[in-house]
């Protein structure tokens, strides 16, 4: 087997918030391999970007490790530092906030191009326009000139993109980095990146909400979805949206909005116990999901913390009941 | 007679004074509001949006002009009839009693600009001080309910600092915040982006509860079009920074009449479609400095013929309150409505 381009082994990071301690990531585990794609889906605050922000090495684990290219960020230094910085590029979740705003888009990509030698003078003016173009903002010529404020929301969205791929990265960690853009350019967008994963074996941690956009970009990757700080479901893309096993899974699948076209069936929603938000600071004990579950079993549920099981298919599950059935399916079927 | 409509919105231009020249941003855009009525403003990444929404509580940025137009905001009074304020003449003392108690808004991109050495408790205070608000206990409690409204826990985000909230906890402080004077007129521009699915549909049952209690107008700008489509009555479709086609959801959904609509829904995946279904609309979006001649769309749309590169069509109206802009839109919806029953 080849070498991860990431691995996260059991990687936690807790927060103090007031005298408490909360854990926003809770014993991930994931490897991604160069040229894969990983969706990362899940409720607000469930921890995908501070997920992000640590396999970007901008913010410490607390426990379990990262691993890039085999090599635990931690202990890098020099040169192979370096390698890492460039090589696993963030793009953040907010436009707004991570641009300069005293610079011109011209300025914000070439420096980057400049300072690491990529290249130089006419020839990264020509490569900034390039990567312009790239992410479908033109007249490039006429964007180079403007100042993030002078920009659309989703102008700037791609201005970071464009910024992210100057180093050319081996890894990008994309945190709802086309959320802001209208859905034909997201799809442009994304081919794109496909592109770059396809010809350089870019790998890409995607973090999204909208799950069928996932599946479209991840088509032969994976999803992974987050629930407090824990991964629950782990599977192939169209295996996740369209045999979902986990109860949150399916929960969210049902939850999404579908345009009313007619003859398009209706998904049924699927009702929550509660619709209560989850807070880290009281952390149910037990499956962290048992007060909302619809598929709630009692003690069991409430009691034992369920890990992340691999079910064959390539499918990893964190339910009792679930985990149950397929194990006495698969058993089942051994024996006939 | 119907009722008057809350807000009317006609011919408006803006423009931005850029150092390659005037940026056309919004011109010839039309389109009314009635009392409670909610209406999407969808469309191209860049085509005037946010520059129409934030017109419309004049916070445009100081390079911004209002070059033609008009907006006509009406506060329904007593008698059946509405006091109307001319939004373009409004003094900065008016708009300060106009901001937040008769329209709000909440910003794309805001969750990011909050005061990070505020708490959220003081961010409530601020906003309701300077704009004649509840104080003392009143504000505490109508501030904590309506955190409770948009499914946020009062007791942990009440006192919290913005950095120890997540991006989609931000956002729903800032759709709290803009209800706390109870304005007649919301405008949202990406309220949703980037949150979940079970956040964004809490965010969209909060504000169509809120709506049917309290009856305000919306304006929703949105990316996500089958979510804005759960919660508004009608959709505009923005083009090069002008509605190409506004028409009821439904309408737009089934039968859209304008080729950019068409394709923009094209590129919508859903949960079922197979990959090769999805397509984005080649080409790229046109230059707002020099903007081409004839129809924006020309140089992408495949049902463009002689005539587009000539002359600007002219709005139509196809059906009632279904207004398209295309020379060929009995081409397109004939093409649509054999697509649909395909
Ligand atoms: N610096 C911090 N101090 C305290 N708590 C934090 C800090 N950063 C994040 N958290 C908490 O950690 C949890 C996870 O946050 P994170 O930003 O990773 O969520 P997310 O999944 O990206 O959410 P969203 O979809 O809303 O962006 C949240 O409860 C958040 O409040
Ligand atoms: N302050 C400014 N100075 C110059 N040009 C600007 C300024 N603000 C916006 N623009 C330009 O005006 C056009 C319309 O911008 P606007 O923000 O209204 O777009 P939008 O439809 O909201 O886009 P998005 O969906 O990406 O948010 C864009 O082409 C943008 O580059
Ligand atoms: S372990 Fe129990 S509570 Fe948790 S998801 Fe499974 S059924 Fe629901
Ligand atoms: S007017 Fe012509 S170019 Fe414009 S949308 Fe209609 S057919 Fe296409
Ligand atoms: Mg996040
Ligand atoms: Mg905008």
């Amino acid at each position: 087997m080849t070498t991860p381009l990431i691995s996260l082994q059991n990687v936690t990071r807790t927060f103090e918030v007031g005298r408490q301690s909360i854990r926003a990531v809770d014993d991930v585990s994931l490897d991604i391999a160069p040229g894969e794609v990983v969706c990362l889906v899940g409720e607000s605050g469930c921890g995908k970007t501070t997920t992000g922000k640590m396999v970007a090495g901008l913010l410490a684990v607390s426990q379990g490790r990262i691993l890039y290219r085999g090599q635990d960020i931690k202990s890098l230094k020099g040169d192979a530092y370096r390698r890492f910085r460039l090589g696993v590029q963030l793009i953040h979740q907010d436009p707004y906030a991570s641009l300069n705003s005293t610079r011109t888009v011209g300025q914000i990509l070439r420096a980057p191009l400049e300072r690491h030698g990529f290249a130089r003078g006419p020839a990264a003016r020509a490569r900034a326009i390039e990567l312009l173009e790239l992410v479908n903002l033109t007249p490039a010529a006429d964007l180079i000139e403007k100042y993030p404020h002078q920009l659309s929301g989703g102008q700037r969205q791609r201005v970071s993109i464009a910024r992210a791929l100057t180093v050319n990265p081996s890894f990008i960690i994309a945190d709802e980095a086309v959320a802001s853009v209208d859905m034909s350019i997201r799809i442009a967008l994304l081919n794109t990146l496909s592109a770059l994963k396809d010809k350089m074996g870019l790998g890409v941690l995607f973090i999204t909400h909208d799950l069928a956009l996932a599946k479209y970009f991840a088509w032969e990757g994976r999803i992974g979805v987050m629930y407090l700080g824990r991964m629950v479901e782990l599977a192939p893309a169209r295996a996740l949206v369209e045999h979902p096993r986990h109860p949150y899974t399916r929960a969210l699948l049902s939850a999404i909005p579908e345009p009313e076209l007619e003859g398009v069936q209706r998904r049924e929603r699927i009702r929550l116990r509660s619709d209560e938000i989850p807070s880290l600071l009281r952390m149910p004990g037990g499956c962290a999901f048992h007060p909302r579950c619809p598929a709630f079993e009692g003690e069991r549920c409430s009691a034992q913390s369920p890990a992340l099981v691999e079910v064959g298919g390539g499918v990893s599950v964190a339910c009792h009941p679930v985990i149950e059935q397929l194990r006495q399916q698969a058993q089942a079927e051994a024996r006939s | 007679m119907p009722s008057h409509p809350t807000l009317s919105v006609r011919n408006l231009a803006i423009e931005y004074q850029t150092r390659r020249g005037w940026v056309k941003a919004a011109q010839a855009v039309n389109f009314d509001l009635l009392p409670g009525e909610a209406l999407a403003l969808i469309g191209e990444s860049g085509s005037g949006k946010t520059t129409v929404g934030t017109s419309l509580i004049r916070l445009l940025p100081g390079n911004a002009t209002i070059s033609a137009g008009e907006i006509v905001y009406r506060r329904p009074v007593a008698d059946g009839s509405a006091t109307e304020i001319d939004v373009r003449a409004l003094d900065a003392e008016g708009l300060r009693r106009f901001r937040w108690k008769e329209a709000a808004m909440v910003f794309q991109g805001s969750m990011n600009a909050f005061n990070p050495v505020l708490r959220i408790s003081d961010q409530f205070n601020d906003t309701s001080r300077a704009h004649g608000g509840p104080r003392g206990r009143e504000l505490v409690e109508r501030g904590k309910s309506l955190l409770e409204l948009v499914r946020l826990d009062p007791r942990r985000v009440w006192e919290a600092y913005p950095h120890e909230l997540s991006g989609g906890m931000r956002q729903r402080v800032l759709i709290a915040l803009a209800l706390l004077l109870e304005p007649q007129l919301l405008i949202l521009d990406e309220p949703t982006t980037a949150l979940d699915v079970l956040t964004q549909r809490s965010v969209i049952d909060v504000l169509r509860d809120l709506r049917k209690a309290l009856n305000f107008s919306m304006i929703f700008i949105s990316h996500d079009l089958a979510l804005a489509a759960e919660l508004v009555d009608r959709m505009a479709t923005f083009y090069a920074g002008t509605i190409v086609e506004i028409g009821n959801t439904r309408t737009l959904f089934n039968r859209p009449h304008h080729p950019y609509t068409r394709g923009l829904l094209r590129s919508l995946p859903t949960l079922d479609s197979d990959r090769a279904e999805v397509a984005s609309i080649p080409g790229s979006p046109p230059d707002l400095i020099n903007l081409p001649k004839g129809c924006a769309f020309h140089a992408r749309c495949q049902a463009a013929q002689a005539i587009c590169s000539q002359d600007m069509p002219p709005p139509e109206e196809v059906a009632a309150r279904h207004i398209v802009r295309c020379h060929f839109w009995r081409d397109v919806a004939g093409a649509a409505r054999a697509e649909a029953t395909r």
